[in-house]
């Protein structure tokens, strides 16, 4: 991921070095950011713009056209309908409506005017003629979604999933509305789901820690720290400090503290249900806070110290045997 | 004995050599612009049935694979949303008349596995055979047993007789000299390049390629009727005995970070030799329950 940044910038910089324009160059560039799927609306509807308007001739003739549909999106990402409208006009011209590709921008220039009506209408002619076409049906939910009506936004995605299931970028957008809709249950599945499909990023953990917290109970916050603990397997405290950027993990040390005080808190929950391993993890994890705190924000200090002695919890009291019996497990 | 060099008549270079270089061209170039056509009219028409059946497929496979990153319930429910007996989506009606007659079950599996790759692969086949077919009758049916060319600077082997001298039996010629037919065979394997430069075969079509091998994904054998792939998936699922990565992950987490510290301690003060082999005993402990 860092060298496409470092490539894309390297092309930013050669932009704005050249006094005159540079028709390679820009072509490269989308080249690059068609294949690395970047989304830089603003430069492309800028330079693409003039690149497809003036330079057209001499670009290959197959690839001329994908540069016309790329150009074309994101002078709609920005709002600039007049220049999509024309070069809009042209691929028409060239392929007329009966082209898939074409009508798609067609609905997605509805969109950008605000006639959500017609734009959903073009989506669901395409839809009756290609059942299996995703990007038509992304655009449907998306647009449903803006709208807020999230119950439709649902249904779509749900009947989405049931084809793509393996899209766990569709699955994250909808546990994104379930989560906006509180309905945390809902929003679980979908993460699981996620993990599943990307077994080994860490965010994801974190992520499904936070909705399990946030679901609440006694089970929920150990499940939740269960998870953060994870994430924290996953991306290790022990490498930070060869890194030239601050920890990433912190929200795991802090939900860490937050569920086992919560646990404790909790009405089913409690300190002697906590086995020993749990005990100590509490203790590195207030510590692991305090020395992150006194090496990038030492300034911060003291909230942290209060907060950590605002979730502290008291020292367990029975002795550990029993404890380990009434241990409720997230596994019944 | 002394080699006497063969003269060659300038009508044969002039009517066989050069010829069959302009001709092989021409070919190419028509016949990769025929295929073009023929790939802008094969539109696959993605079914939605079949790419249901590929992902469902992929997402089982996921979920034997990684099933002990989610909790017991949710790996529960996606069990039985699989493999439920009545419900399950991967209990999959097999066809009935399978048994009766094996020419249905046969059409059955053809028309299941959408015909449409199989035509496909087809034209491809009649895109490439038949120009290659008949321009080798055509060069052997015209200049058959013509010594064509010469073959400068060095010498070959005997073994390359058969390779560069196709079509001509005589033992006593060098191997050097070129028969007409493996003049065209010559061209044609050593073309490939040039045309491909000269023709303008550059770097959008790769991306095309390209794109339609992501697109193309899905089980490895598409001749496997869907039931089959289906029920071994099932029962991978069924043989799966749950057991939780998360089960003490506070204990294998803390035991990393303390054996971990103490790894770089060791470093820094003893010797290399006893801390590798502290650390690979305590590391060949803590990573059992981790492979599971």
């Amino acid at each position: 991921m860092t060298t496409e940044l470092i490539e894309y910038q390297s092309y930013h910089d050669q932009l704005h070095k050249s006094r005159s324009f540079n028709w390679v160059l820009v072509r490269d560039l989308l080249r690059f950011l068609r294949k690395s799927k970047f989304r830089k609306s603003l430069i492309v509807s800028q330079y693409g713009y003039k690149l497809v308007d003036q330079y057209f001739s001499k670009l290959d003739p197959q690839e001329g056209w994908d540069l016309l549909e790329q150009v074309i999106v994101c002078c709609l990402d920005c709002n600039q309908i007049e220049k999509a409208q024309t070069l809009l006009n042209r691929l028409v011209a060239k392929f007329t409506t009966n082209s898939v590709r074409v009508k798609r921008l067609i609905g997605m220039l509805y969109e950008c005017q605000g006639l959500i009506q017609e734009a959903i209408n073009v989506y669901q002619t395409i839809l009756q003629e290609y059942p299996s076409d995703s990007m038509s049906m992304k655009r449907q939910i998306s647009i449903y979604k803006s709208q807020g009506i999230h119950n439709r936004a649902i249904q779509l995605l749900n009947t989405y999933l049931q084809i793509y299931m393996c899209d766990f970028e569709a699955w994250l957008e909808l546990a994104s509305i379930h989560i906006n809709l509180l309905s945390y249950k809902s929003a679980l599945f979908c993460y699981e789901e996620i993990i599943l499909n990307a077994p080994i990023n860490y965010l994801f953990y974190v992520k499904y820690a936070e909705i399990s917290y946030s679901l609440g109970g006694a089970d929920n916050f150990i499940l939740a720290l269960k998870y953060y603990t994870h994430s924290l397997e996953l991306n290790s405290p022990l490498d930070y400090p060869e890194q030239d950027h601050p920890p990433t993990n912190l929200p795991s040390i802090y939900g860490i503290i937050m569920s086992i005080y919560s646990f404790c808190e909790s009405s089913h929950g409690g300190v002697n249900k906590l086995k020993d391993s749990q005990v100590n993890l509490m203790e590195w994890a207030q510590k692991q806070l305090l020395d992150i705190t006194n090496q990038y924000t030492p300034d911060k200090k003291d909230i942290v110290s209060a907060f950590i002695k605002l979730t502290d919890i008291p020292k367990k009291s029975t002795t550990p045997k029993d404890v380990e019996q009434q241990q409720p497990t997230i596994e019944k | 004995m002394i080699e006497q060099p063969i003269v060659l008549d300038v009508a044969i270079r002039n009517w066989v050599v050069i010829p069959i270089l302009l001709v092989l061209f021409v070919v190419s170039a028509l016949k990769m612009n025929f295929t073009k056509i023929m790939q802008i009219q094969s539109d696959r028409k993605q079914d939605l049935q079949k790419t249901m059946e590929m992902q469902t497929v992929a997402r089982t496979r996921k979920l034997t694979a990684y099933y002990n990153r989610i909790p017991q319930q949710g790996f529960l429910m996606r069990k039985a949303y699989f493999t439920n007996k009545e419900t399950g989506i991967l209990t999959y009606n097999e066809p009935p008349q399978e048994e009766n007659n094996p020419m249905d079950a046969l059409m059955q599996a053809s028309l299941m596995n959408d015909s449409s790759g199989m035509t496909d692969m087809l034209k491809g086949n009649v895109v490439h055979l038949i120009p290659q077919i008949s321009m080798m009758t055509w060069v052997n049916h015209f200049f058959s047993g013509f010594v064509a060319c010469k073959l400068p600077f060095f010498p070959l082997t005997i073994r390359f007789k058969s390779f560069l001298q196709r079509g001509i039996e005589l033992s006593s010629l060098d191997v050097s000299y070129v028969s007409s037919l493996s003049w065209y065979f010559l061209c044609w394997f050593g073309s490939e390049g040039i045309n491909a430069i000269l023709l303008g075969e550059n770097i959008p079509s790769m991306d095309q390629q390209l794109f339609q091998s992501q697109v193309d994904q899905g089980p490895p054998n598409q001749q496997v009727p869907i039931h089959k792939v289906y029920n071994s998936e099932r029962e991978n699922i069924d043989m799966i005995r749950y057991e939780s990565l998360m089960d003490n992950v506070e204990e294998r987490f803390l035991n990393n970070l303390t054996k971990k510290t103490t790894i770089t301690d060791f470093s820094k003060v003893s010797s290399p030799s006893s801390s590798s082999s502290s650390s690979s005993s305590v590391q060949s402990k803590n990573k059992v329950p981790k492979r599971r």
